[in-house]
């Protein structure tokens, strides 16, 4: 996936997880968020993507809070079933858990980036 | 990101805030029993343990503006139109006076993607205090993202350094404890607020997914340090909460980039819209009110801002805005 670093791997809980997204938090919980995984990827010229793996208690539930998350520029991507992404953000579902990444240095080469880390955050999750 | 946590997703376990919930529960019933007495007993004794918030606000004239708004292209230009048509930063911000700049530094996001106030709109009033004579300007925030990383990918810490000011945040931030009205006893805040003669609060106009939008009244929540989550519960009255007990000098309020939707993190730059202005004001529900508008939400129908115009912190009447035009 080209990725040079990774940060250590927070994790949080239904306690913690305002930490790390304040209020936003209160929809993940309402849909039944059980806990999460995030890390930040660098890549050459100091891009960096932010990565948050949240799993819920159900399907129902990652699905709507990628449903509401969905940015407006969002599409499909080609390929990669489930996957939405605007080039700067791309976001994903496989059953109970939901994928959020975030190029923090949008730029051309943020949307190619962002799909091969999903796709290699969801391979080896289901190795 | 291959390592879940392995604990059953299905095990029922209780949130702070639904424990908080539960307590706040038992407390009530404690009380309709006869507990009270001492309940409340314990509550002043905290609370008379520490300080009350200063009001940082100036005298005014009735026949002042309460608020001004410019729109252009340059952010800095739209700072100075707006201060200048209240009167200019002096009539303010007098000379020795430390002043406080408080913005949105919460997130670890550029400015493109409009999480975080504006560097441009922080500088200049940074330069602006520094030129009515203020002794010391200083710029800082709790982030809720790494606050390295925070300050330097919003741009505000070298932006706000080279105006001048002192920048502020993490470890380098002292928390004091704090009585807040209408909050529990617990809640920290930071020490500039009772070392600082003026505080500006220089907020960003975003999508917040609790409170439908978040402007000046809630960009207080980055003064608290621990206990600030407790404030979500019941939001629209907690923000006027924070309104009430955050008097400042000035609010600025940053619509140079107005984040639309998933907030209040953001980081899709379809979410944002560009609108390039800029208002100041001493009315801090005008400024509210006028900040809404920019993302195309009635003030009306926002809970938190009838909260805070009911408690008489101000007014949301639009007319009261001065409209300055485009540069």
């Amino acid at each position: 996936m080209g990725a040079l670093a990774r940060t250590e791997t927070a994790r949080y809980d239904r306690d913690s997880l305002y930490e790390a997204i304040d209020g936003a938090a209160d929809g993940y919980l309402a849909r039944g968020f059980v806990s999460a995984v995030m890390a930040t990827y660098t890549y050459a010229g100091a891009a960096e993507i932010s990565a948050e793996l949240h799993r819920f208690g159900s399907e129902a539930g990652a699905g709507e809070q990628s449903a509401g998350e969905r940015p407006s520029a969002a599409r499909s991507v080609p390929g990669f079933e489930g996957a939405e992404s605007d080039g700067t953000v791309l976001l994903a579902v496989r059953g109970r858990d939901y994928l959020k990444l975030t190029s923090l240095t949008p730029g051309p080469e943020a949307e190619g980036r962002l799909v091969a880390l999903a796709q290699a955050a969801f391979q080896e999750k289901t190795r | 990101m291959t390592d879940l946590p392995t604990r059953d997703p299905y095990e029922e376990k209780p949130t702070r805030r639904e424990m908080a919930a539960r307590l706040v529960s038992t407390g009530v019933a404690a009380a309709a029993v006869g507990g009270g007495a001492l309940f409340f007993h314990d509550r002043r004794h905290l609370e008379a343990a520490a300080p009350e918030i200063p009001d940082w606000r100036v005298p005014r004239s009735d026949a002042a503006p309460r608020g001004a708004a410019a729109r252009g292209a340059d952010p800095a230009a739209n700072v100075r139109r707006a201060v200048a048509a209240l009167g200019g930063m002096e009539a303010f911000v007098k000379k020795g006076e430390s002043v406080l700049i408080k913005p949105n530094a919460g997130w670890d996001r550029l400015p493109e993607q409009a999480a975080n106030t504006d560097p441009k709109v922080v500088a200049e009033l940074v330069r602006l205090c520094k030129r009515a004579g203020a002794k010391r300007v200083v710029v800082a925030d709790l982030s809720v993202n790494d606050p390295v990383r925070s300050m330097t990918r919003s741009g505000l810490l070298e932006a706000a350094r080279s105006a001048g000011a002192e920048v502020l945040y993490g470890k380098s931030l002292k928390l004091v404890p704090a009585s807040l009205a209408g909050s529990s006893a617990g809640l920290e805040v930071i020490d500039l607020l009772f070392s600082c003669q003026r505080v500006i609060n220089v907020p960003i106009v975003k999508h917040h997914g609790l409170s439908r939008a978040t402007v000046g009244m809630k960009n207080w929540m980055g003064v608290l340090g621990r206990g600030r989550n407790r404030l979500h519960q019941g939001i629209d009255r907690a923000v006027a909460e924070l309104g009430a007990t955050f008097r400042p000098t000035l609010t600025v309020v940053d619509a140079t980039r107005v984040l639309l939707s998933n907030g209040p993190q953001g980081g899709s730059l379809s979410d944002v819209k560009l609108v390039n202005a800029v208002a100041a004001g001493t009315d801090p529900v005008l400024c509210e009110a006028w900040g809404v508008t920019q993302m195309g939400l009635d003030p009306s129908s926002l809970g938190f801002i009838t909260e805070a115009e009911k408690r008489g912190l101000g007014r949301r009447d639009l007319s009261l805005m001065r409209d300055l035009g485009t540069a």
